[in-house]
């Protein structure tokens, strides 16, 4: 059980860390950006 | 045509930051009103020559000043040009030839390096109803890119002493969609109850009307990359009037307000939908039925200016866009990937270390519970089946914005056209 408990965390570990890393890149380099609200067009 | 000057016969432009026309050459500044009084004036004393001769030679200097050629001089050379989607104008300025694609209906002179609108093709059917004038100069949003790409952590170096090939004032044509949109909307989500997760359904009327809902009107832009631009206010736009785009390139539409018609009521249906969705609790929300009714209201020929920047990395152009009326900064540019790789070893030595730590803590505050650590790795497998997938559409948007950045169709849409 502690082993399989230890993979998961270190494979929760790993997902974490490729999201946030995707994020950064994506805030980084300009992809983040959308187009506009709802409310523009309204 | 290109308008000039009345103190020195030089080229007048469109000033962005003055809203106003200037002289590049004498520095003299006039109103659009002051321009339009002049071009009055002029056309009214061409108009009282009643001489045949008179009336001849100002036949020939129309003629020279009539940009559009393809009607006057259908000779081989043009039609052979033709061929190869390119028309040929002649600059009312030195007389050169001026090469302009199919949908151009402004640009520069190669030689002179003079600004001619097109008139042929902004008047009659084909004449814009509003304009929004370039408000970003070009110096700001050279600024604009440069400060924020300076910004970038991951962006490589070279991109930082960024050299930009070329920079493009362009006036995108758009259709502007008014439109009453209703709807009736039966959705699925899903709450927990205790240990269980209950699906329900919600239903959601309403209607809304879109004021100046905007869809790119050009077939040579790539759609996910001029949505991305906006919005485009376009209460701020002004009647048409050509004088905007000299300076500035420009193009008109290739796609008939009637083609795009169904893309602008798709695009008003998701916007509806996604405010709807905002009002439904829960999670895992999935439209099962809509009977959406539309009517609509009216729409206008729009033309919205975009500065296009190029700048060229590993031999490959990058074409980044910035709005000219908000600065909006758009576009995906690549990043250095042993910079990445650092950052996620460390981040992973962060997360290695401090989770277990974590985890054993819950454990131990949870160690009355005879199902504990089962508990907890259901929650752990979930957790990371929530990351993952957000990894996944974090990593989505950013292979799809340098995808558009570097595509080809962009790069062309800016380089095709008459260098100055």
């Amino acid at each position: 059980m502690k082993i399989i408990l230890v993979l998961l965390l270190l494979a929760n570990a790993a997902a974490l860390t490729c999201t946030i890393m995707t994020k950064w890149i994506c805030k980084s380099n300009l992809s983040g950006t959308e187009m506009g609200d709802t409310h523009d067009y309204i | 045509m290109t308008y000039k000057c009345p103190n020195c016969y030089g080229a007048l432009k469109y000033n962005a930051a003055l809203d106003k026309m200037e002289c590049e050459y004498c520095g003299s500044i006039f109103t659009m009103d002051e321009i339009n009084q002049l071009y009055a004036h002029m056309e009214e004393k061409t108009s009282q020559y009643t001489d045949g001769q008179v009336k001849a030679q100002s036949q020939v200097n129309r003629e020279n000043q009539n940009p559009d050629l393809n009607a006057a001089n259908k000779n081989q050379d043009t039609i052979e040009k033709e061929k190869l989607n390119v028309n040929i104008y002649r600059c009312s300025s030195c007389g050169a030839e001026l090469a302009v694609n199919g949908v151009e209906s402004s640009s520069f002179c190669a030689y002179c390096g003079q600004p001619t609108v097109i008139f042929s093709r902004v008047e009659g059917m084909d004449k814009p109803d509003v304009v929004i004038p370039f408000s970003v100069t070009k110096e700001q949003a050279i600024g604009i890119m440069q400060q924020r790409v300076r910004k970038g952590l991951y962006i490589p170096a070279k991109l930082k002493k960024i050299d930009i090939e070329r920079v493009r004032g362009i006036y995108v044509p758009f259709w502007t969609y008014d439109m009453r949109y209703e709807d009736d909307l039966i959705i699925r989500y899903k709450v927990k109850s205790g240990k269980t997760t209950v699906t329900k359904y919600a239903r959601r009327a309403g209607e809304t009307t879109f004021r100046d809902l905007t869809y790119d009107a050009s077939r040579m832009l790539n759609d996910d990359s001029s949505q991305k631009l906006e919005p485009f206010y376009v209460k701020n736009s002004v009647p048409f009037d050509a004088k905007y785009l000299s300076g500035f390139y420009a193009d008109r539409y290739d796609m008939a307000m009637n083609v795009i018609r169904g893309n602008a009521i798709q695009k008003a249906c998701d916007l509806f939908v996604g405010e709807v969705m905002k009002t439904v609790p829960g999670s895992g929300h999935q439209v099962v039925s809509s009977d959406p009714k539309v009517d609509l209201l009216g729409n206008k020929y729009l033309l919205a200016p975009v500065w296009f920047m190029t700048v060229r990395y590993e031999n490959i152009p990058y074409t980044l866009m910035v709005n000219g009326q908000t600065g909006k900064l758009v576009g995906g540019l690549p990043y250095v990937m042993w910079k990445v790789v650092v950052t996620m070893i460390v981040l992973f030595g962060v997360f290695a270390t401090f989770i277990p730590f974590i985890v054993s803590g819950i454990l131990g505050a949870l160690s009355d519970s005879d199902d504990a650590p089962g508990k907890l790795i259901g929650v752990i497998i979930v957790g990371a089946i929530f990351i993952i997938i957000a990894g996944i559409n974090y990593f989505s948007k950013v292979k799809k914005s340098i995808d558009l950045t570097k595509e080809q169709a962009i790069n062309r849409f800016s380089k095709e056209r008459q260098d100055v």
